[in-house]
C-alpha cells in the first residue's frame, strides 16, 4: 500500500517531493503562512533566512517535525540552536528528510547580525548530504556537498519589512547522472504590519529547476497566547492553516497544509527561549 | 486598534467634491455609473460565456442615482445594491448611524472609519442624508397620487445586412426552414413602470432582431411580455407581487433567481446579500418566476411564500402525431425566437414552482430556511453528453437549504447548506474579517456534489451551476493609505466529474492582483494582473479519446481616469491578454482605448465617445470592456480579431420630463472581409449598430 501511495505521489508531482532543499522551510509558524518566511526573525531563521538571526537577543532552541502529505517516508524533521553574542548571533541547525532507502541531511552553521540600524544580514554554511539505496546494483550511493545561504532583511518603516535570500546560488551538482543539481533559490518577500496584532506576508521564490512560486500568508493574534495563521502558495497550489500558542514558556506552533490532490501535510514545532 | 481620527484631508476633498461637482442636482447624477461599479460588471461579464442581462442591477442603480436613498431611512437590505462596499463597511455605517441618531449631512459619513474617500464619493451618487419622514398612513391613495410614471421606447438595428435577412429561394427555404430569420432586423423595446412609496407596477415588451412582429409566428405582437404589480405595507401583508418576480434567499444555494455575482475586483464581497422578493423588471426572458409571492413579518420572523407557473423553451425529443411529444431535452435560456425551430421550441414546457423562506435574526445570529418544489409537465430527458450525466432529469425536484450568519464588529461568519431530494447536497461556508483597520480578508469554501441539482440556485461558484465543484477562495484588501489600495484574490477549485470541454476530472486556479492609486480627486488609476489556469480538451484530436491540456489565461490592464474639468472627463485603458492552450502557440490580444465624456453644466445634453484599437490572435484572446450606453441599457462587447471600434452616445433633454438618446457604434475590421458565420454573417468588414431611445416621465 505504502509503495503504491509513494508511486502515485511521485507520479503526480515528483519534482516537488524529491528534495527537501527544494524550497522547503522550517517551523510550524512558517508552514502555516504558506512558507513565506524570508522576512521573519525567529529561531528558525538559520534555515529560512539567516539574516533573521540578526535580531536575536536570547539563547533559543527548537525542534520541528513534518509529515509531507501524511506519508511517513516523506517526513522532515529538524532542530536548531541559536546563541546571541556581542558581535552577532551564531546558530547551528540540523534537518533530516526521508527514510532509510532515500534520505537527505542538512547541517547548517549560521551567523547573522545587525549591519545598520534598519538592516540585517546573515549567512549559513550548509552541508547537504543525500543518500540513495540502490536495489538493483546493491551499491548504495551517497553524496555530500557544501554550499551556503545568504540573506538580507530591511525595515523600510514600522509597518513594512523586506527580506531577500539566496540559497545555493550556483546550483551545486548532486550527480552526473541526468545532470542532477540541487536547485538554486532566490526569495524576495515583503511583510506588512498594519497593527501589532496582524501580520501580512507575501513572497516570490524563484527556483532554478521549477520556476516561480508565490507564497502569501497572514497571522492574527486572537489572544495574547493564541495566534491564528493562514496562507497559500502556488506552483503547486497548496493551502496552509495553523495556530501558535505558549505553555510554560514553551512555544508550540502547529499547522497543516492542504494540497488539492495529495492531501494534508501536518507540521509542528516546539521552541524554548532561555531568559 | 487605532482611535478614529478626524480625517482633515477627507474633509477638504469632500468639501471640494460636494461644492464643485454639484452632485446634489438630480440631473448631474444621471448618466455614468461610478467606475468601480462598471469594473465589477465588466469582471463578471469576462467570466461568463453567454451574455447576461445586467439591466436589473443597472436599472436599480440608475434609479437610485436619480432618486437617491435617504441614508437615515435605509435598512441593511437597501445597501445591497452598493456592490462597491463590503459587508463590514455596511455594518459600520449602520452602527455609526445608531450612535449618531442620524447623519445630519454627507460629511458625517467620514465618521465611519472604514469608509475611504472613494467609497464616500461613490456612495454620494446614490444616497443623501435627510430627515426621516413618518410614513404616511393613508398610503394607498397617496401612493396612487404621488407616484411617477416612466415610459421607455427603444429601437435598435444593425445597419449591415446579415445573411439571415437576405432573400432566399422558396424551394431552399422549404427544404431548410431555419436558413432564414423570420422577421425584420429591428429590435423594439417598450417599458412602462409606475413607482411610488408603496405601489409599483410595470409592463415590459420586447421584440428581438429577427423575430416577427404582429404577424406570422408572433400574432400577439411582441415576442416577450412581462409585467408585475407590487403592493407594500398593506394591512395583512408587508409585500405582495403579482406577475413576474425574483426571489433571492440566503447565500443562493437553493434560490437565487436574480443576477448572481461571483469573483470580481471587489474581492471581499463574497457573501451574498439576499434581496428577498423583488419584481422582475428586466428583459431577461428566463430565470424569473411568474405568479404570486407574498412577504410578511411576524415580529422578528420574516416569511416569504411564492407560487410560479411559467412556460419555458425546450427541445422536443419525440413527436407523436396523436399525443404530441413525450419528452424534452435541454431547457433553453436565450429568449431568441428568430428561426422556425426556435419558435417551435417556444413555451413547450410548463414549469411550476411553489415554496417559501423563513428567516429571523437573534442578536448577532441570523438563520433562515428555504424550500421549494419544482416540476415540469413533460419530463426532461438525459442529455447524451457525458459531462451532463448528473444534471436534473425527469419532472420533479425538491430543493431545500438552511443558511446562517454570525456578526461581530470585525467579523462575519456565514454559510448555507442545501439538500436536493435526489439525495445530494452542497454547502458553502466563509467569513469576512478585518484584522486591522483598512485590511480586509475574506475566505469562502464550497463543496457542491456532482449531482446537486439546485435548479434555481445561484451561489458562489466557478462553474455556471452550483454542481460538481469543490474550492477555496481567499480575498484580501489592504488600504495602505488614502491614495493606495491593494486588492487580490486566489481561488482553487476542483471538479470531481467531467466538465464542459473537460473530459476528465480536473482542477484549476485563479489569481488576481489589483493596485488602485488615486492621488487626487481628478486622477485615478489602477493596474491589474489576472491569471486563470484550467484544463480544456485539445481540439483536432485524431484519437478516439479526448485529451485535455492546460488552458491558461492571463491579462494585464492599466486604466487611467482623468477629470480635466467639471464637465470633461477622460478615460484610457491599455490591456493585454494571453491565452495558452498549445504551449508553442500562445494567443495574444491587445486593447487600447480612449474615452471622452462631456457633460456641460446646465446644458441639456451629454456626450460620450470612445475610440478603441484592438488586435487579437484569435477569438480566444478576446478582451471585454464596459461601454456607455443609453439609459438602462448596457453593453460589454467582446473585442476580438483586428480592427477598431468607435461609439458615440448622445443624450438630449428635450423637455423636463422627456429625454432622448442616440448611440451609434461601429466596429471596423482590417483582417477580414466578413464577420460572423451562418445566419449572423455580414459580408462587410464592418458592423454598425444604431440605438435610439426616448423616455417620458409623468
Amino acid at each position: 500500500m505504502v509503495k503504491q501511495c509513494l508511486l502515485l505521489v511521485f507520479v503526480i508531482c515528483h519534482s516537488v517531493l524529491l528534495a527537501q532543499y527544494d524550497g522547503s522551510y522550517a517551523g510550524g509558524r512558517q508552514a502555516a503562512i504558506g512558507g513565506s518566511a524570508v522576512t521573519l526573525t525567529d529561531s528558525w531563521s538559520i534555515l529560512n533566512n539567516p539574516a533573521g538571526m540578526g535580531v536575536a537577543d536570547h539563547i533559543s532552541a527548537g525542534i520541528f517535525y513534518e509529515t509531507r502529505y501524511s506519508v511517513n517516508e516523506f517526513s522532515l524533521r529538524g532542530a536548531a540552536f541559536q546563541l546571541p553574542t556581542d558581535i552577532g548571533a551564531f546558530g547551528l541547525a540540523f534537518t533530516y528528510y526521508g527514510y532509510t532507502i532515500y534520505n537527505e541531511k542538512r547541517v547548517v552553521l549560521g551567523y547573522g547580525r545587525q549591519l545598520m540600524p534598519k538592516l540585517r544580514g546573515g549567512v549559513g554554511f550548509e552541508y547537504l548530504h543525500t543518500r540513495i539505496e540502490n536495489d538493483l546494483s546493491a551499491v548504495n550511493s551517497s553524496k555530500g556537498i557544501i554550499t551556503f545561504q545568504a540573506g538580507l532583511q530591511a525595515d523600510l518603516s514600522d509597518k513594512i519589512k523586506l527580506g531577500f535570500s539566496v540559497f545555493n546560488p550556483w546550483a551545486a551538482k548532486l550527480s552526473e547522472y541526468e545532470k542532477e543539481n540541487i536547485p538554486a533559490l532566490a526569495r524576495l518577500g515583503v511583510s506588512y504590519i498594519p497593527d501589532e496584532k496582524f501580520l501580512l506576508l507575501i513572497e516570490a521564490e524563484q527556483n532554478s529547476e521549477h520556476g516561480l512560486r508565490i507564497k502569501a500568508g497572514a497571522e492574527y493574534e486572537l489572544h495574547e497566547k493564541l495566534i491564528a495563521r493562514g496562507g497559500f502558495k502556488t506552483n503547486p497550489a497548496e493551502y496552509t492553516f495553523g495556530v501558535g500558542t505558549e505553555f510554560l514558556d514553551i512555544k508550540f506552533n502547529i499547522s497543516v497544509g492542504y494540497h488539492l490532490v495529495l492531501g494534508y501535510s501536518p507540521h509542528g514545532d516546539l521552541l524554548y527561549v532561555f531568559d | 486598534m487605532r482611535k478614529p481620527v478626524f480625517k482633515y484631508h477627507y474633509f477638504l476633498l469632500l468639501c471640494l467634491f460636494f461644492c464643485f461637482a454639484g452632485i446634489s442636482k438630480a440631473q448631474e447624477r444621471q448618466g455614468e455609473l461610478p467606475l468601480s461599479i462598471q469594473q465589477i460588471i465588466e469582471d463578471h461579464a469576462e467570466e461568463q460565456d453567454e451574455q447576461i442581462d445586467y439591466s436589473r442591477l443597472i436599472e436599480e442603480l440608475q434609479y437610485l442615482m436619480s432618486n437617491p436613498l435617504n441614508i437615515n431611512a435605509a435598512d441593511e437590505e437597501d445597501f445591497q445594491y452598493f456592490i462597491f462596499l463590503n459587508e463590514l463597511q455596511i455594518q459600520d455605517i449602520l452602527r455609526q448611524r445608531k450612535r449618531l441618531g442620524e447623519f445630519k449631512n454627507m460629511f458625517q459619513l467620514q465618521l465611519v472609519e472604514s469608509l475611504t474617500y472613494r467609497d464616500i464619493q461613490n456612495l454620494s451618487h446614490f444616497v443623501y442624508a435627510g430627515e426621516i419622514k413618518e410614513k404616511a398612513k393613508d398610503k394607498l391613495t397617496r401612493s396612487l397620487k404621488y407616484g411617477r410614471h416612466d415610459v421607455f421606447m427603444r429601437y435598435e438595428r444593425t445597419i449591415e445586412t446579415r445573411q439571415g435577412y437576405k432573400p432566399i429561394a422558396d424551394s431552399v427555404l422549404k427544404k431548410h426552414p431555419n436558413k432564414r430569420y423570420l422577421g425584420s432586423p429591428d429590435k423594439y423595446y417598450f417599458k412602462y413602470a409606475y413607482r411610488s412609496q408603496n405601489i409599483r407596477w410595470g409592463l415590459n415588451a420586447e421584440k428581438d432582431a429577427g423575430e416577427e412582429f404582429f404577424k406570422g409566428t408572433q400574432k400577439q405582437g411582441f415576442d416577450f411580455y412581462s409585467g408585475y404589480l407590487m403592493l407594500e405595507d398593506l394591512a395583512w401583508v408587508d409585500k405582495i407581487v403579482l406577475g413576474d418576480y425574483n426571489v433571492e434567499t440566503g447565500q443562493g444555494l437553493s434560490m437565487w433567481s436574480g443576477l448572481s455575482f461571483g469573483k470580481s475586483s471587489n474581492v471581499i464581497s463574497v457573501r451574498k446579500q439576499a434581496k428577498g422578493l423583488k419584481p422582475s423588471t428586466s428583459m431577461n426572458e428566463f430565470g424569473f418566476l411568474r405568479g404570486i409571492a407574498l412577504e410578511r413579518k411576524f415580529g422578528p420572523v420574516k416569511t416569504t411564500l411564492f407560487y410560479s407557473r411559467a412556460m419555458r423553451d425546450a427541445n422536443a425529443v419525440e413527436i407523436d402525431s396523436v399525443e404530441g411529444f413525450s419528452a424534452v431535452r435541454t431547457l433553453q435560456e436565450t429568449g431568441y425566437h428568430y428561426t422556425q425551430s426556435l419558435v417551435d421550441n417556444k413555451n413547450l414546457v410548463e414549469e411550476q414552482m411553489a415554496g417559501g423562506n423563513v428567516s429571523t435574526r437573534l442578536g448577532n445570529f441570523k438563520i433562515g430556511a428555504t424550500a421549494y418544489y419544482f416540476s415540469l409537465n413533460i419530463p426532461l430527458e438525459q442529455s447524451n453528453r457525458l459531462y451532463k450525466k448528473f444534471d436534473f432529469i425527469g419532472t420533479e425536484r425538491v430543493v431545500s437549504s438552511l443558511d446562517y450568519e454570525f456578526n461581530l464588529k470585525d467579523f462575519i461568519l456565514f454559510g448555507e447548506t442545501g439538500y436536493t431530494d435526489n439525495g445530494s447536497w452542497g454547502t458553502l461556508n466563509g467569513f469576512i474579517f478585518r484584522p486591522a483597520s483598512g485590511v480586509y480578508l475574506s475566505v469562502l469554501h464550497r463543496n457542491y456534489q456532482k449531482d446537486f441539482q439546485n435548479i434555481k440556485g445561484g451561489a458562489f461558484s466557478e462553474n455556471s451551476s452550483n454542481q460538481n465543484e469543490k474550492g477555496l477562495y481567499g480575498g484580501l484588501q489592504v488600504q495602505l493609505n488614502s491614495e493606495i489600495e491593494l486588492n487580490g484574490y486566489a481561488d482553487h477549485f476542483e471538479f470531481d466529474w467531467l466538465n464542459y470541454r473537460i473530459d476528465a476530472p480536473s482542477q484549476g486556479s485563479e489569481y488576481m492582483v489589483q493596485l488602485d492609486y488615486e492621488p487626487s480627486r481628478k486622477w485615478s488609476t489602477y493596474l491589474r494582473y489576472r491569471y486563470e489556469g484550467k484544463k480544456q480538451n485539445l481540439s483536432n484530436q485524431d484519437d478516439y479519446i479526448n485529451h485535455y491540456a492546460d488552458r491558461e489565461r492571463e491579462g494585464f490592464r492599466v486604466n487611467f481616469s482623468w477629470k480635466a474639468a467639471s464637465f470633461l472627463k477622460f478615460n484610457n485603458r491599455v490591456e493585454w491578454s494571453r491565452m495558452t492552450i498549445d504551449k508553442d502557440n500562445p494567443e495574444d490580444g491587445w486593447l487600447v482605448y480612449q474615452d471622452v465624456l462631456l457633460r456641460p453644466k446646465e446644458k441639456p445634453y451629454m456626450l460620450s465617445f470612445r475610440y478603441a484599437l484592438f488586435q487579437t490572435d484569435s477569438y480566444n484572446a478576446r478582451l471585454y470592456a464596459y461601454e456607455h450606453d443609453v439609459l438602462y441599457a448596457f453593453s460589454i462587447p467582446a473585442y476580438a480579431y483586428n480592427g477598431f471600434r468607435t461609439y458615440l452616445v448622445f443624450k438630449y433633454e428635450v423637455k423636463e420630463n422627456m429625454d432622448f438618446w442616440i448611440k451609434v457604434a461601429r466596429s471596423q475590421y482590417v483582417d477580414r472581409q466578413f464577420i460572423g458565420n451562418g445566419l449572423t454573417r455580414i459580408d462587410n468588414p464592418h458592423k454598425t449598430d444604431v440605438k435610439l431611445q426616448i423616455r417620458i416621465k409623468f
